[in-house]
């Protein structure tokens, strides 16, 4: 399709779209309707939109009760830019023992 | 210069008739556990210490068992021949179990959460809350670590008989104490193996299913269960190598997912998948006790002394609880795992303040739960007219 073609594929649907307003516009007003006195629920939120309440007794999320093997390193890595601190620490390491 | 020995052993187990099939090395573990005391009553300086009752009470338990199943007294077993008897059955459960693995993971998860107490995991289930992985297959420990792997970084420094020494002075001089949730940790650790133990006997609840697969399965599992539980006693204190996986009878472990959490427990041996789904159930109870920062220290080696004591310890706690109110035990666990370690350790003490304990944290845990089952389902507002 060339740059003409496009062009009056554009106005086509230009065209076509005013025609549309034009027929929503001339329809006749509909009356109004006429409100039941029937009983109704208040409204609710939709289901699938609502978040249910979490069970209190359900653990918090995200822990993790075996710990990783290297996590044994942590002592050291913590101790690091204070070297009188890093110190201690290698020392109290080797004397934990059970 | 010779120096003094550090610790003096006194006989403090009370093992009955049968005292051979208590290691002494065993044994002498109980003379050092005052951080675990912390949170048990203090029973008087002329009464045996509260540890050492619920062992030797789990222990007289397992003897019983041993008559039972094997068919001779405690009396005319060795370790060695538990251990030819348990090798033995192992290798013929094995056998038969081949080809039968999806049959007995879904037995066995069903056994677990037709229970009363387990109704809230099958609840959960329900819910979306935890899934289940359950395997009859080997163990799976390779995030687990051992005390071989904590103590050892390296074999660079090891310590000479001087400094071994040393040790001792500095852990008792710069001994930490332990947190209050980490008590609380020591004790729900106990409490899920002793109740895993007790229910390694639950494979009986499918007797008709089993014995379909063959007959001989009940009495081999039996045997398997009680003497592996003996030999926990009966055997010397031996390091898990760090790669302690190939010797385990199981695994349990609890992983996040999401807002929720997977139940990963796996055994190649029935009876012992029925006891690692109970482990990962409360497991999943207590694994927001303490931050993950405080359960680094927790090791396989750990894992003895809960097996020895903790049946016992579990029997203790669920006799205040009435049993057609089994459903809310693992609630009011949930409930009492909140409360400070002087109230756990009268609930442990036992008597009419317990039962109160115990009354109390029932009847708040019922209200909790009608409260969450109105947020969810809230009763319909009266019709309005307009």
């Amino acid at each position: 399709m060339n740059e003409f073609d496009s062009t009056n594929e554009l106005e086509r649907i230009y065209q076509a779209a005013i025609a549309n307003k034009k027929k929503l516009n001339e329809a006749p007003a509909a009356p109004a309707p006429v409100k039941p006195a029937t009983p109704t629920k208040p409204a609710t939120p939709s289901p699938s939109t609502t978040p249910k309440p979490r069970d209190p007794f359900f653990p918090k999320p995200g822990q993790s009760p075996r710990p990783k093997a290297e996590a044994k390193g942590k002592m050291e890595e913590e101790a690091t830019g204070n070297p009188a601190l890093t110190n201690f620490i290698n020392k109290r390491a080797k004397f934990i023992k059970k | 210069m010779k120096l003094a020995p550090f610790k003096v052993y006194k006989e403090a187990i009370d093992t009955g008739e049968y005292g051979h099939l208590f290691h002494p090395t065993k044994q002498a573990l109980y003379n050092n556990v005052q951080d675990v005391e912390k949170l048990f009553p203090n029973l008087g300086p002329e009464a045996h210490r509260y540890i050492e009752i619920v062992t030797s009470d789990s222990y007289k338990k397992t003897m019983e068992r041993i008559q039972t199943y094997t068919g001779r007294s405690p009396a005319q077993h060795t370790t060695g021949t538990l251990m030819q008897a348990v090798m033995q059955a192992l290798g013929q459960v094995q056998q038969i179990q081949r080809g039968r693995e999806k049959e007995l993971e879904k037995m066995a998860l069903d056994i677990v959460l037709s229970l009363p107490e387990f109704k809230i995991f099958k609840k959960w289930t329900a819910e979306g809350y935890i899934k289940f992985d359950v395997g009859l297959k080997a163990a799976d420990l390779s995030r687990a670590i051992t005390d071989q792997e904590k103590e050892e970084p390296n074999n660079e420094n090891e310590l000479t008989a001087y400094e071994e020494a040393d040790e001792q002075v500095a852990i008792e001089l710069t001994k930490v104490e332990l947190s209050d949730d980490a008590l609380k940790r020591r004790f729900a650790n106990m409490l899920t193996q002793g109740n895993a133990t007790n229910k390694l006997y639950l494979f009986q609840l499918a007797n008709d299913g089993l014995n379909k697969i063959d007959p001989r399965l009940i009495n081999l599992y039996g045997i398997m269960s009680v003497v592996i539980q003996a030999l926990y006693y009966a055997t010397p204190i031996m390091r898990i190598p760090q790669r302690g996986g190939d010797m385990a009878m199981g695994s349990a472990e609890v992983e996040p997912l999401g807002n929720g959490y997977v139940i990963k427990a796996y055994s190649p041996f029935f009876p012992y998948l029925i006891h690692e789904i109970v482990k990962g159930c409360w497991d999943l109870l207590a694994v927001d006790v303490t931050s993950n920062a405080d359960l680094n220290g927790e090791t396989l080696d750990d894992e003895m002394m809960q097996i020895m004591s903790g049946p016992q310890l579990y029997n203790n706690l669920i006799k205040f609880f009435p049993v057609k109110e089994n459903e809310y035990l693992p609630y009011v666990y949930r409930l009492l795992l909140k409360e400070k370690p002087d109230v756990i350790k009268e609930v442990l003490a036992g008597g009419a303040r317990a039962q109160s304990i115990i009354t109390r944290l029932l009847a708040q845990a019922k209200e909790m739960i009608a409260k969450h089952e109105e947020d969810l389902n809230p009763p319909e507002e009266p019709l309005s007219w307009s």
